[in-house]
């Protein structure tokens, strides 16, 4: 058979929106798509507790709008907006310095389904060194309670401390990942534990988009 | 202050997306049409395609590949004896993001 392609990748055009939007001619391309990364990789690893779900850049002339989408809008802004001014103070250093910044915070409704909450929540889990079987089976009792059509976790490598590692998985109704109208979220997250590294993959199939 | 007229601008519109870039045209003609200039456009330039062709495989397995393109669709807006409104309305006009838009007088 063959592999299994990315399913956000697969729908970009479709039923998934971009992530980063702007336009920037060839020369400076790649520095803008740095400057996007550093971004991300710096409020992901800050607010790594708040339940960050998305961060969507817009760029327009000279002008950085940043969008989080977290499941605890009130940490992630801080105290009368200590953190997000700490934040932007951040950015400013990353960033070209002509620019400016807007950062708004958006909460997300059911952070139960919500492919990126789910995996870290996981993730967390396993960290905790909890029975992987127990949290799946946690996760998608959760899941279920809101209404989605279909849920899909994968967990590969040392389960449980074994010296071998396998792959399991566990789905309840219906993942179709070849149907490009159907509006799939996905994430992949890394658990670090101390016998080794394990993937942890989710899949939500939320509706599908005529 | 001298205020020179000038005879007709040229606006350029660069996006990887061709709805953006209908729905930026259709704002920036209707505020150009309120104003009463008259309006030329949208010409739509030839879509530049860039292909970038990258192994799959993290390590090896030379002959399995993946392509990936990046778009580049272009219009061209002219505006022919533009009034002080109309270049009032244009510098207000919000352009959604990830359109990129040269002026060119």
């Amino acid at each position: 058979m063959g592999q299994k392609i990315h399913p956000l990748a697969f729908r970009l055009g479709i039923t998934q929106k971009y992530k980063s939007i702007w336009f920037y001619e060839n020369k400076e391309y790649s520095n803008i798509l740095e400057e996007d990364h550093k971004i991300r990789y710096f409020i992901e690893n800050k607010f790594k507790l708040n339940g960050i779900s998305k961060i969507c850049i817009f760029r327009k002339a000279n002008q950085i709008e940043i969008k989080i989408e977290s499941s605890k809008p009130g940490l992630v802004v801080g105290r009368s907006g200590n953190n997000l001014e700490l934040l932007r103070r951040e950015m400013y250093k990353i960033v070209a310095p002509t620019e400016k910044i807007r950062i708004s915070v958006i909460e997300v409704m059911q952070p139960d389904a919500d492919a990126s909450l789910i995996s870290e929540f996981i993730v967390q889990q396993l960290e905790k060194r909890i029975a992987f079987r127990r949290i799946m089976r946690q996760t998608v009792n959760k899941a279920q309670r809101t209404n989605i059509k279909g849920i899909k976790i994968q967990i590969s490598g040392r389960l449980n401390g074994a010296e071998i590692a396998r792959t399991e998985w566990i789905r309840e109704g219906r993942v179709p990942l070849q149907t490009l109208r159907a509006n799939i979220d996905y994430a992949y997250k890394k658990a670090q534990t101390s016998y080794g590294i394990l993937g942890v993959k989710v899949w939500i199939f939320k509706n599908e988009i005529l | 202050m001298i205020n020179i007229q000038p005879n007709k601008i040229r606006i350029r519109l660069k996006a990887y997306n061709s709805n953006l870039l209908t729905i930026s045209c259709e704002k920036i003609l209707d505020t150009a049409r309120k104003n009463n200039s008259i309006v030329v456009g949208p010409i739509a330039l030839p879509t530049k395609r860039k292909i970038y062709c990258v192994l799959r495989s993290p390590h090896v397995n030379k002959d399995s590949r993946e392509h990936f393109e990046v778009r580049k669709h272009r219009r061209i807006i002219d505006i022919y004896q533009p009034s002080i409104n109309t270049i009032n309305g244009l510098m207000k006009l919000d352009i959604p993001a990830g359109v990129d838009i040269e002026v060119k007088l």
